[in-house]
């Protein structure tokens, strides 16, 4: 409608087949809701006029009808202008938004509205949003329906398209009074949206605390965000652990403390794009070298050459004194690195050591201690015994307490006992 | 507590210098300047120095547990050597307590050196092999150290060589069978306490490992000091920590951090290392 040279449209109004429709122009005066340009019929209108199109090749009839409160119809229009429907204007597309993103499960609603020509001339837009053919480049990235909801499914990007079917020429014959398309026409619209998503953040499972030493204790956690082009944030919730490089797509995370429960330190990337932000979340716990566990133990009595003369001891070769040498034992035992829980803290290089108290005992003072050092999630210790007294066949011993440390933290106290025949471990 | 201390650590190094000093021609123990600190004894100002420090915080404790929570502050950037001043099992200092809210490496170590004088610091500035790492760690040590002939960290090495998949901490740990010059020094010196003492020698084997094969380590120096070999295992480590993966091959996560190292002595007449006491180079 058309009032004090502004117009104002009702691209919305569409009518069933022989449905009749009032509309209360004051009603919509009154109301002062913006049309689809944002226009506003003018609060002080008292008159103006009305044009109506069809676009469907259907008749349609439009009365106005002016009422005055006191004298009842004032003036009564009817009116129903030209053989054809208003024809589709090319290009006159109006899609929105016109790009767009959404996270993973969110909606985003769509518009599409065309501009016709009435008869008379004058342009119409018509909202066509429930009326056109909606559709999804990637539906395992979106999907749309009918309605033009369109919801996010995985992350990336897919086109929103819409097709509106029209006719932008018609042709007329008078003696039949039929109207026919001479041109029909397929208005598209589309516009990318956006599915922002990030990945779990990949990386172990548990980091392990350092003491001392030359560690490890941090990890980097990689996520991948789509679409592509968006930035990064990492943020810990726990103060257990520390975060570097929270700008990237791979932070690197530190142990603080250790955790008090399993996977009590969650992790989380947020990546943004196109303001749209979609975040993941991973857990993982703060692991304390806290205890060894036995896996493997075996002893071989001749295991273990005590070889006259000097060099670089090994497990299966030292060195002693004299001009002679014997075979002695070679006790193995290996055992697993377990945290605060229990569990084994596989796939971790830590550093091991050890270290052991003044040895006591008959042959204490004429034993030189060969320890070792390494690193793993494994501990490795061969025990031998290499004496002159135990060459000749006398008896000896030995005794001191092995500490082994893991990251810096001692997980065992060991009383070792050494004889010529064979060394225990805490009694075994 | 502190003048019995002064007063241990002097008697002790007296006694063993004149040990040494006999063995002085055989093992041409030489005094070396490895730093570039002023004869005052100021270091050099390097970037190792500038590391920022926050929240350092240490309470009654030892200056090799005050270094140790030093390191733990940044294991990529602290790298320390500690040579420790020579002392019996158990023996105690008056602990340092120190607290530094924001500060630099330098400041710590400076202040710990003020709170047990018998220690110096200097920044390692002339690290041989690996001249592009100068100023990359700093060595704290007995006042005086380079200098001392007794000193057996300042015994000549002619010939250092390691090629072996060890760890940084495993070749500090084994250095003294790695030199030659300490190796055979130390097992002359066995060997004569035990020919003294009339009793025959035997070996303990307790020897750790773990289930990782370390990367390759490879270095060779010549005519060097012990000390020398110690810092520049410690630079070496850097190396491989820059150029070694997050993970290896077989999926093992964690590469060492760079490697510092300390020397202890435990001061022990009767040990049959037969030096009056028990060495041990340990990784810090």
């Amino acid at each position: 409608m058309t009032a004090n040279d502004v117009h104002y449209y009702l691209t919305k109004l569409r009518l069933n087949p022989h449905e009749t429709r009032m509309i209360d122009l004051r009603q919509l005066r009154d109301a002062q809701v913006p049309d689809y340009k944002n226009n506003l019929i003018p609060a002080q209108a008292t008159d103006g006029s009305v044009n109506w199109i069809r676009i469907d090749n259907v008749a349609v009839m439009g009365r106005l009808m002016v009422i005055n409160r006191g004298a009842g119809m004032a003036s009564n229009y009817d009116c129903c202008t030209g053989f054809c429907p208003g024809t589709l204007i090319p290009g006159s597309m109006d899609f929105t938004p016109a790009s767009a993103t959404v996270a993973v499960a969110d909606g985003q609603q769509y518009h599409a509205t065309v501009t016709y020509m009435e008869p008379n001339l004058v342009e119409d837009p018509i909202d066509q949003t429930d009326w056109g053919v909606w559709s999804s480049q990637y539906t395992d990235v979106a999907t749309v329906n009918d309605t033009a909801m369109a919801t996010g499914v995985a992350g990336g990007t897919s086109t929103i398209s819409i097709a509106v079917n029209g006719c932008s020429q018609y042709i007329t014959y008078y003696y039949g009074g039929a109207c026919y398309c001479y041109t029909p026409a397929t208005e598209p619209g589309s516009g990318p949206l956006g599915v922002v998503s990030v990945t779990t953040p990949n990386g172990p499972g548990n980091i392990p605390l350092l003491l001392s030493g030359s560690g490890p204790n941090s990890s980097t956690y990689s996520a991948t965000g789509t679409p592509s082009g968006g930035t990064y944030s990492w943020t810990p919730t726990s103060s257990k652990v520390s975060l570097s490089n929270t700008s990237s797509a791979t932070a690197t995370v530190t142990s603080v403390s250790a955790s008090v429960s399993q996977n009590d330190v969650p992790i989380t990337v947020t990546y943004t794009f196109g303001g749209q932000p979609a975040s993941s979340t991973v857990v993982i716990t703060v692991s304390q070298p806290t205890s060894l566990k036995v896996s493997t133990d075996t002893t071989n009595p001749t295991g273990h050459s005590c070889v006259a003369g000097s060099g670089t001891p090994s497990c299966s070769q030292s060195y002693i004194p004299g001009s002679t040498s014997y075979s002695s034992y070679l006790r193995n035992r290996a055992y697993l690195i377990q945290d605060q829980f229990s569990n084994w803290m596989s796939g971790w290089n830590m550093t091991l050591n050890e270290s052991y108290t003044t040895p006591t005992g008959a042959c204490a003072s004429t034993a030189t201690l060969q320890t070792g050092s390494g690193s793993g999630d494994t501990v490795t210790d061969c025990f031998y015994f290499c004496n002159s007294t135990c060459q000749s066949g006398g008896s000896c011993s030995v005794s001191s307490t092995q500490t082994v440390t893991v990251n810096g933290y001692s997980v065992a106290a060991n009383s070792m006992n050494f004889t010529c025949s064979g060394v225990t471990i805490n009694g075994n | 507590m502190e003048t019995d201390d002064k007063h241990l650590s002097i008697g002790w190094s007296s006694a063993v210098m004149v040990f040494w000093l006999a063995a002085a021609c055989a093992t041409t123990l030489k005094s070396q300047s490895p730093g570039s600190s002023s004869p005052s004894g100021r270091p050099a100002v390097a970037a190792i120095m500038e590391t920022p420090i926050k929240d350092y915080n240490v309470e009654n404790v030892s200056i090799a547990e005050a270094l140790v929570k030093l390191r733990a502050q940044d294991y990529r950037h602290v790298l320390i050597g500690f040579e420790q001043v020579p002392h019996r099992e158990g023996e105690k200092r008056a602990p340092i307590s120190l607290k530094i809210d924001a500060g630099t490496l330098g400041n710590v170590v400076q202040r710990l050196c003020q709170a047990d004088p018998r220690y110096e610091y200097q920044v390692v500035e002339s690290p041989v092999g690996q001249p592009k790492l100068k100023g990359f760690m700093i060595e704290v040590r007995p006042r005086g150290a380079v200098n001392n002939p007794a000193d057996i960290l300042n015994m000549r090495v002619g010939d250092y060589e390691v090629d072996s998949n060890i760890t940084a901490a495993g070749a500090i740990s084994r250095i003294s069978q790695d030199a030659p010059e300490l190796r055979e020094y130390l097992e002359r010196k066995a060997e004569e306490w035990a020919q003294r003492k009339g009793t025959h020698s035997g070996e303990i084997g307790a020897i750790m490992s773990g289930n990782m094969v370390p990367p390759r380590f490879t270095l060779r120096l010549r005519d060097v000091t012990v000390r020398q070999i110690l810092d520049a295992i410690s630079l070496k480590s850097i190396e491989i920590y820059r150029e070694e993966p997050d993970v290896d091959s077989r999926g093992m996560r964690g590469k060492p951090y760079p490697t510092g190292w300390r020397y202890n002595f435990v001061i022990n007449p009767d040990a049959s290392t037969g030096i009056g006491g028990i060495p041990e180079w340990t990784a810090l």
